[in-house]
């Protein structure tokens, strides 16, 4: 008996480990959403939420929940797939053709169509999908050049650099050595390393756009298929570029202080970021005077630069009872004075068509916010294969990067943009997007 | 005779009773998922869009010709290798000395060994990398101090991959440390003493006595080791990631599997470099139990 007792024990242990509870209580209204963008968390939480809850003070919350970009892209395809999706997320439109392709984001409903009504007309364009639109873009973020003031002033320079060649002659002007002989401010801080994506979307702006060549071009014979578009003439030049850049102009080397924080702390003439970047120079160099400039003119005669729409979907396995709310926040979220604080908040571009950002932004990112007559603005395209051919390149760049040997060496360089070009053209080969 | 068979037969089927269910579910936790990996790794397949073609050993032949693969695999053994060997000799040798002194300021010394393997990772990693950094980095400044020209732990990988070895060592050899303290406390005094009267001096006895009879837990130490260290991920993409990075980012299998898997999508692919991962982290156990197996 108390061995038959024991054995009913340890089943009914076992058995537990596989219960659940159930309510039948009705659940409060609580909205999920996850965002990437550690500019507009801010503005989510203190902006858009109180907004929208005096709209549905039925809604308990909102939980919004910030995860850092490298994380959150390779959190979305375990989570999303396995229908632990949040109510409402933002994402970068790249990032959501796969989701759209496997059927886990909805097209838009009516409802959203008509915010999206209100959005600049290239944006209507780049959110459709097979004649249908997904997704509607919340907040753009561009790329543009930062210029330390103080820096130009003592050098004599009066004006930003207008073409790529001036301004490899003035960040090679300006760049300062050790007595190592090791740069200790770099006259351009260059990406060289770390994220691949980071690396390769550096790379895109500053070498493939200003050269007038983008990753991948349409196929000819097959439209809608395309092909590495760099494996030419403007491709080699932009390698070279970055090989001049290092060890001809040597503007920058692999030691010296990076990025945003670099150009806070005084430790780069130059730095080439997106809009939102002006948060960390504020935080963490108030006394810094700086200025903005648009991107220079490459070799292709033209001013390049991209613009990224972060977009805000509705998962497809979002709760039937949650859908009109997450509909709606969306809809506070695009509303004229909310997308003002948006700008002051997060520092990145409306949406909204015909909106005027002066005035809401620090006046010395103006210059930075207006595109020229002879800017040509690229979006990122919307294909399957895109970021995994983007993660390639960005993986292969650094060590292409270290090698001082293609330094005049133009066979060498060659050799590298082909491997590259096969990269590409092999994950677009993998989804299914390839043509010649 | 036949009461005493009826008993032992009554008693086997209670066992078995007992311990089937939770044996089936730990079955099922960990072999089930090995062998939905061997499955899909014979396949091409998006983690996203879910489409599935078999492809054969394809993608073994693929991770066999990928410059990345085969970079992750150097890496993660290179590590393995010497972050393993000082782990394990600096434990024992830290526990020899914590074993032969007995008062309380070693008893805090074994404390303070015992902290990094309490830290968490990331934040150890992270504060490492402040210790590594070329331009404001403790270890730059103090060589700086004596004349030693700076090093670029961070971006020079012949230089990153020494501290990755650094960090995990440290990180362990305060487990290491406690386990083989066990050890040497369960070994009889008497066979100290027969050895002192023998004349054995203390290098004779430690390799005579101590070595000898620790030979069970270290093994069971360079094997739980070997399987940390060949899991090696969080102290490599911590150290090499980030704005102010310009290497490279640290390769190792785990990472491959990771962005594979999770970044670039192909779960195929990240299965059978899975499946690669476990094979060498068997060959290598094996390895280990036939050259410390008892002659």
């Amino acid at each position: 008996m108390k061995k038959f007792l024991t054995v009913i024990l340890a089943l009914a242990m076992v058995s537990a480990l596989f219960a659940g509870g159930a309510s039948e209580q009705k659940e409060d209204i609580v909205l999920t959403f996850w965002t990437s963008t550690a500019e507009a968390v801010d503005w989510y939480t203190n902006v858009v939420t109180p907004a929208f809850k005096v709209k549905h003070p039925e809604v308990k919350d909102v939980e919004i929940t910030f995860t850092s970009i490298e994380d959150f892209n390779k959190k979305l395809p375990i989570v999303i797939p396995s229908g632990e999706a949040p109510d409402l997320m933002e994402m970068e439109d790249s990032w959501a053709p796969q989701f759209i392709t496997a059927g886990y984001i909805s097209p838009n409903s009516d409802r959203l169509n008509n915010v999206v009504a209100k959005l600049k007309p290239s944006l209507q364009m780049a959110i459709e999908h097979n004649g249908k639109k997904y997704g509607v873009p919340a907040m753009l973020i561009h790329e543009f050049m930062y210029y330390n003031k103080t820096m130009f002033d003592a050098a004599g320079i009066k004006e930003f650099p207008n073409t790529m060649d001036e301004l490899l002659e003035v960040a090679q002007k300006l760049t300062k050595r050790d007595a190592a002989g090791n740069v200790d401010i770099s006259g351009f801080s260059m990406r060289l390393g770390g994220n691949p994506n980071g690396t390769f979307q550096k790379f895109w702006v500053l070498a493939l756009l200003s050269n007038g060549v983008e990753m991948v071009e349409e196929s000819k014979t097959t439209p809608g298929k395309f092909h590495c578009g760099f494996d030419n003439e403007a491709g080699y030049n932009a390698l070279k570029l970055y090989i001049d850049m290092l060890y001809g102009y040597k503007v920058d080397d692999f030691n010296s202080m990076k990025d945003s924080e670099a150009f806070a702390a005084g430790k780069t003439a130059i730095n080439m970021r997106e809009s939102q970047s002006i948060q960390t120079i504020l935080e963490l160099g108030p006394n810094l005077d700086w200025r903005s400039a648009p991107m220079p003119i490459g070799k292709s005669g033209k001013r390049a630069t991209f613009e990224i729409a972060l977009n805000l979907y509705v998962p497809a396995s979002t709760k039937e009872v949650n859908k009109p709310y997450a509909e709606s926040f969306i809809e506070t979220a695009l509303e004229q004075k909310v997308q003002e604080e948006m700008v002051r908040k997060a520092f990145c571009l409306s949406p909204l068509a015909g909106f005027n950002h002066v005035g809401l932004i620090d006046p010395r990112a103006e210059v930075g916010y207006t595109f020229p007559d002879d800017m040509v603005v690229y979006s990122v395209p919307i294909h399957n294969a895109y970021d995994a051919a983007a993660t390639r390149v960005g993986n292969a760049l650094p060590s292409i990067f270290k090698d001082a040997s293609l330094y005049n060496n133009p066979e060498g360089i060659r050799k590298q943009v082909s491997y590259l070009a096969k990269l590409v053209n092999d994950a677009y080969k993998e989804y299914g997007e390839y043509a010649e | 005779m036949l009461k005493y068979k009826k008993q032992k037969r009554n008693d086997l089927m209670f066992v078995t009773a007992v311990i089937l269910p939770i044996t089936l579910l730990f079955a099922f936790i960990r072999f089930v998922p090995i062998a939905q990996s061997l499955i899909t790794s014979f396949y091409q397949k998006n983690l996203v869009l879910r489409t599935q073609v078999f492809i054969g050993i394809d993608n073994y032949k693929f991770l066999l010709g990928d410059q990345f693969f085969i970079k992750s695999l150097s890496n993660t053994m290179f590590v393995t290798l010497f972050a393993t060997l000082f782990s394990v000799s600096i434990g024992l040798l830290l526990a020899s000395v914590v074993n032969s002194v007995q008062n309380q300021f070693v008893r805090l010394g074994q404390a303070i060994l015992f902290l990094p393997v309490v830290i968490s990772m990331v934040p150890a990693t992270l504060i490492w990398k402040y210790i590594f950094d070329y331009n404001f980095g403790l270890l730059n400044h103090i060589s700086g101090l004596i004349g030693i020209p700076k090093s670029n732990w961070l971006n020079d990988p012949n230089l990153t991959r020494w501290a990755v070895i650094i960090i995990s060592t440290w990180k362990e050899i305060g487990y290491n440390m406690m386990i083989f303290l066990v050890g040497l406390k369960a070994i009889p005094r008497e066979l100290y003493e027969s050895a002192s009267l023998d004349g054995a001096g203390k290098w004779h006895k430690f390799w005579s006595v101590t070595f000898p009879q620790l030979k069970p837990i270290t093994l069971f130490v360079i094997i739980v080791e070997t399987i940390k260290f060949v899991k090696v991920f969080t102290q490599a993409i911590v150290l090499t990631t980030g704005s102010q990075s310009s290497g490279e980012i640290f390769y190792t299998m785990v990472y491959y599997l990771y962005q594979t898997g999770f970044h670039l999508r192909q779960i195929g692919l990240a299965s059978a470099a899975s499946i690669i991962l476990l094979l060498l982290v068997m060959l290598l156990t094996w390895i280990q139990m036939v050259i410390t197996k008892e002659r």
